[in-house]
């Protein structure tokens, strides 16, 4: 298979994965959307040295996080934004409870700090600890530290509403 | 919301996103050519360009020393010429260690640590840097006076000179105020990100 192909195929397969960390990391649409190509654009760079790894979605999520973290440091960008003008970065679901919950859990994830952020990112996306440790380079027993203060900072974020 | 309804509320949506796929091959390859230029692109080469001029001004002032008779004169010429060789390669060097973070490479915790120190450093460099300015706009008074106009101001000081000083102090004095304040926060937000990896 080209390099092309594969490329276009994972992320055809994972584009769900670059639309929730797009989501995560940025409020505004545009920043979304910016975010999203610039993922698309290092997981690209960063394509060849993949292909020899065993597991794709651990080195995508590195890929993801990292790009998000260093794309809301970073000063502001003045860039072209190629062929995403045909991207619709929004979903809308038929539900409005759901919605409605979804921007709730939004606002409370970017309230937490970037280490958090990440970490119940992937939590979120049902991974075990130890993919979260590989991923994002923290112990085993640190990540589980995290998540239990996750979980009261969220409970604390709620008796303040 | 809790953690266990936020991963019902995520799950949801990871489904439904799962149907509404998007992405076609065209706007996947169109995503790769990408041309992003960043704020520290731009600095990265002002910098160069910065550093090729002071390289100039080492190489006027070598190949004129001679003409530095005095030892004071001397003296000015020679920490000019090293703030000039000098300051040029630290400064590349700072601003090269903040480009160093490779998120294809590296995990999550590397990312933030390298960026955090990185840009940790760019600021104290910052700051060191107006402080050495400082010195080298003092330094290049009688050293430019010698070469451009063969005029020793060490020997022929000009009462001028005496107002110029004090106005010079007050310039840099609120320069560096004005540098220190603009990079306390992005000091500040390193050091949170650097605390907040070491929990």
């Amino acid at each position: 298979m080209r390099k092309e192909e594969a490329f276009t195929q994972l992320i055809k397969e994972n584009e769900g994965i670059i639309f929730k960390i797009s989501r995560v990391y940025c409020d505004t649409l545009e920043n979304q959307k910016d975010l999203y190509q610039d993922i698309v654009f290092q997981l690209w760079k960063g394509f060849d040295s993949f292909r020899g790894e065993a597991k794709a979605s651990t080195w995508m999520y590195r890929v993801a996080l990292n790009t998000a973290f260093t794309f809301i440091k970073k000063e502001k960008r003045k860039g072209t934004s190629v062929g995403i003008d045909n991207l619709h970065l929004k979903y809308e679901p038929d539900d409005p409870i759901l919605e409605e919950r979804l921007a709730e859990m939004y606002a409370q994830i970017r309230q937490l700090s970037d280490v958090n952020k990440g970490i119940i990112l992937l939590l979120l996306e049902g991974k075990k600890y130890e993919e979260i440790a590989s991923i994002t380079g923290f112990s085993r027993s640190k990540v589980a530290t995290r998540i239990s203060r996750i979980k009261e900072t969220l409970r604390t974020q709620l008796v303040k509403k | 919301m809790e953690l266990e309804e936020m991963q019902a509320a995520w799950s949801q949506m990871s489904q439904d996103l799962e149907k509404q796929k998007q992405l076609t091959d065209e706007i996947i390859l169109k995503m790769t050519q990408q041309k992003y230029t960043s704020q520290w692109n731009k600095i990265f080469t002002a910098e160069k360009i910065g550093g090729v001029i002071c390289y100039i001004g080492l190489v006027v002032l070598l190949a004129n020393f001679k003409i530095f008779d005095t030892i004071a004169l001397q003296v000015s010429a020679i920490l000019c010429m090293l703030i000039l060789a000098i300051l040029p390669i630290v400064s590349l060097k700072t601003i090269r260690g903040m480009k160093q973070v490779n998120v294809t490479k590296m995990n999550y915790k590397e990312t933030m640590e390298t960026y955090a120190k990185g840009k940790k450093n760019f600021v104290n460099f910052q700051k060191l840097n107006v402080g050495i300015s400082f010195l080298f706009m003092i330094l290049t008074v009688p050293v430019s006076a010698k070469l451009f106009n063969d005029e020793n101001l060490f020997e022929t000081l000009d009462p001028k000179l005496g107002i110029a000083v004090p106005f010079m102090l007050v310039f840099f004095g609120l320069l560096i105020w004005f540098v220190t304040r603009c990079y306390k926060k992005v000091l500040r937000n390193s050091e949170t990100i650097l605390k907040e990896i070491e929990e």
